[in-house]
């Protein structure tokens, strides 16, 4: 298995940028209408800048000790037991990640796409190729992870097609909000930058790790570029009053641009938007999984990995209903945000112990 | 050996071949040469190669498509893992990508080892290298839509007919009207129609003989949509999914195109688009998961690391 999932410095940053892609675009501008009406884009770009900071902060972190993931610098920084008691608890933050990315997600292509099938079908059809992907291991959701590129191009041709629709007045005044209100908003968006924090699980089976954090970079500011497009168009497009009545504002947007012959061009975005999503759940689902023999003296088996995916399924299906979801999604927001200042706090902390290198 | 073609193959590289001379075959042993170039094929792969083709213990191998079911890999390949190739130009292409050859004693033939997904979009006559030519870009199209414009008529006629223009869909509705078949039916039907006259035109040896299963296929179809059996626009879903499988340079990717077809027309009939798009997902994560001796199947160029 360690072979499997032994990844280059490019799919590493396309891992990233898969965790980061997915639910920011979902619902990202209606939080924003509804908190900052049309000044979106400004808490999108503080945001972004914060967590470029944050992402270089946690490569610096894992470059100090350049052949281990959090699992060990855990154990390094904090000993035996606290360590490791750290660790189990960064891996059930993955595990509730996957979780809720999962039922969310099905949650989303029902309401969307799928009226008639029970969540729990959508539910295992989403499962069933990262199931096959993470059994491959990292390497093969790494080369996945490639179609990612193409798919956020063919939405960038989406907001580019929109822009001729785009009113400017639906964006002005900038600024109209007020910066306090702009910045207090920054944490409850924090969530769309979500995801540069699975660099700290994987590090360890990068290969070439010199350019890594170049990559961790690059897909953070991808993901914040493709985020202001996202907000820009969108504000721009339907106005800040109907955007807060959206669920989901990309998707709207793809409903609303024509097409010559195509009545309804979502169907079209819907077949790109679906690997999009699930190409999220797998990041995580594949992370905690790895996790489970990093942490543990268990074995990568068939039986552990179906019992994995079974508890995976079956708690995906606790909450009831989508407002259920969205209240899971401020804890799982929150969890986020932790999870990132704990690991500036070990890079922290590592420089006050004058800490770093191999685990001997 | 095949001492012409390897002297065009040596021609065109300009470099000596490297050669190992192998039996085959316990009670009637053949000569089988492993070709490759030095310094560009990663050494273990070699000594990989000369282990699987040492330990063959039929009695016989009559030909290279026998050959390689024997030597290759062990476990299901829904895609096909070697390429058999005539022209020595497409032999030096591939060495110089670190490939090796197989060749048995006095055929002109080659078996590629391993063969990469993208390999069997290439023409002899395309530009050296060129993967992403309009060709190979064009021929790729024409394989996604030999797979899934049949499941797409499915998901459009049964589950997202919203996403047809108006003028279009009243169009659709007119002839579904009279259809007595359910469109999965329809298009089951003409699928197995037009494969059971590709198969049979096989038996017939001439190139021309070989045409006449698309041509009887389209003809079929023509057929089932006038006698009121299937809706005419079924049939030209079909009739174009056949099409696009004509474009492709090689055989060899008949037969994972019917399973995956097969595959996403009972998907797409049980949960409309998003059956389709699984069924999509699911050949892009086995395509990505497939290697042979470290060589990933979709990589599309020279090269020998898993990146």
């Amino acid at each position: 298995m360690s072979q499997r999932n032994q990844i280059s410095v490019i799919h590493f940053g396309l891992f990233i940028l898969s965790g980061e892609i997915g639910l920011g675009i979902i619902v990202l501008p209606a939080v924003l209408a509804e908190k900052v009406g049309h000044d979106g884009w400004i808490t999108v770009l503080f945001a972004g800048l914060i967590g470029i900071g944050l992402t270089w902060t946690v490569m610096q972190l894992l470059r100090r000790y350049h052949d281990q993931s959090i699992y060990e610098i855990n154990r390094l920084l904090f000993g035996k037991w606290l360590g490791q008691a750290c660790n189990y608890i960064l891996w059930i933050y993955l595990l509730g990640m996957a979780v809720f990315f999962l039922r969310i997600f099905s949650e989303y292509i029902q309401l969307f796409q799928l009226v008639r099938i029970p969540s729990i079908i959508v539910t295992i059809l989403i499962m069933l190729p990262t199931l096959f992907l993470t059994r491959k291991g990292y390497w093969a959701i790494g080369r996945f992870s490639y179609f990612l590129v193409v798919i956020l191009g063919a939405f960038v041709l989406l907001g580019l097609k929109a822009g001729a629709d785009i009113r400017l007045s639906f964006l002005q005044p900038v600024g109209s909000a007020g910066w306090p209100k702009l910045l207090k908003t920054i944490p409850t968006i924090f969530f769309a930058f979500i995801g540069f924090e699975l660099s700290a699980f994987i590090y360890k089976d990068v290969k070439e790790r010199r350019q890594a954090t170049f990559w961790a970079l690059s897909a953070t500011i991808i993901t914040l570029l493709f985020l202001e497009l996202v907000c820009l168009c969108t504000t721009g497009v339907f106005g800040e009053t109907m955007l807060k009545q959206m669920v989901a504002p990309l998707f709207n947007l793809s409903q609303f641009v024509r097409f010559p012959f195509f009545e309804r061009m979502d169907l079209f975005f819907f077949i790109l938007w679906f690997p999009l999503l699930e190409t999220t759940f797998r990041v995580y689902f594949a992370t905690a999984y790895t996790g489970i023999y990093k942490l543990t003296r268990l074995n990568d088996s068939l039986l552990y990995y179906a019992l994995f995916s079974l508890i995976v399924f079956g708690l995906s299906l606790l909450p009831t209903d989508l407002n259920q979801m969205m209240q899971l999604g401020m804890v799982v927001n929150l969890a986020g945000t932790a999870v990132i200042l704990y690991l500036v706090f070990c890079w922290g902390f590592s420089l006050l112990r004058r800490q770093g290198g191999t685990n001997k | 050996m095949g001492r012409e073609s390897l002297e065009k193959v040596e021609e065109i590289l300009g470099h000596h071949l490297q050669q190992k001379i192998t039996q085959v075959g316990s009670e009637y042993p053949r000569a089988v040469g492993l070709f490759y170039l030095e310094g560009k094929t990663r050494p273990g792969f070699i000594a990989e190669f000369s282990c699987r083709l040492e330990s063959i213990t039929a009695g016989w191998v009559s030909d290279l498509k026998h050959l390689a079911r024997l030597v290759g890999n062990r476990s299901f390949w829904l895609f096909p893992e070697f390429q058999i190739a005539e022209s020595p130009e497409s032999a030096a292409l591939s060495l110089s990508q670190g490939k090796t050859l197989l060749m048995f004693a006095g055929e002109q033939s080659f078996l590629i080892f391993p063969a990469d997904f993208l390999s069997f979009f290439l023409k002899p006559g395309d530009p050296s290298g060129g993967w992403f030519s309009a060709g190979v870009a064009f021929r790729l199209g024409a394989f996604a839509v030999a797979l899934f414009l049949p499941a797409f008529y499915i998901a459009m006629i049964s589950f997202q007919y919203y996403a047809v223009s108006v003028k279009l869909f009243i169009l659709l509705a007119e002839f579904r009207m009279k259809a007595p078949f359910p469109p999965v039916i329809e298009v089951l039907l003409l699928e197995a129609l037009i494969e059971a006259l590709r198969e049979g035109a096989d038996k017939l040896a001439s190139p021309l003989g070989k045409l006449m299963g698309p041509i009887g296929g389209f003809l079929a179809a023509v057929g089932l949509a006038v006698s009121g059996l299937v809706n005419p626009v079924a049939s030209v879903f079909c009739s174009a999914a056949l099409m696009a499988s004509l474009v492709f340079p090689t055989r060899d990717l008949l037969y994972p195109m019917r399973v995956i077809v097969l595959g996403s027309i009972i998907m797409t009939a049980i949960f409309g688009i998003l059956g389709m798009v699984i069924t999509a997902s699911l050949v892009v994560a086995y395509l990505v998961s497939l290697s042979t001796a470290e060589w990933p199947y979709l990589q599309t160029g020279p090269g020998l690391k898993q990146s």
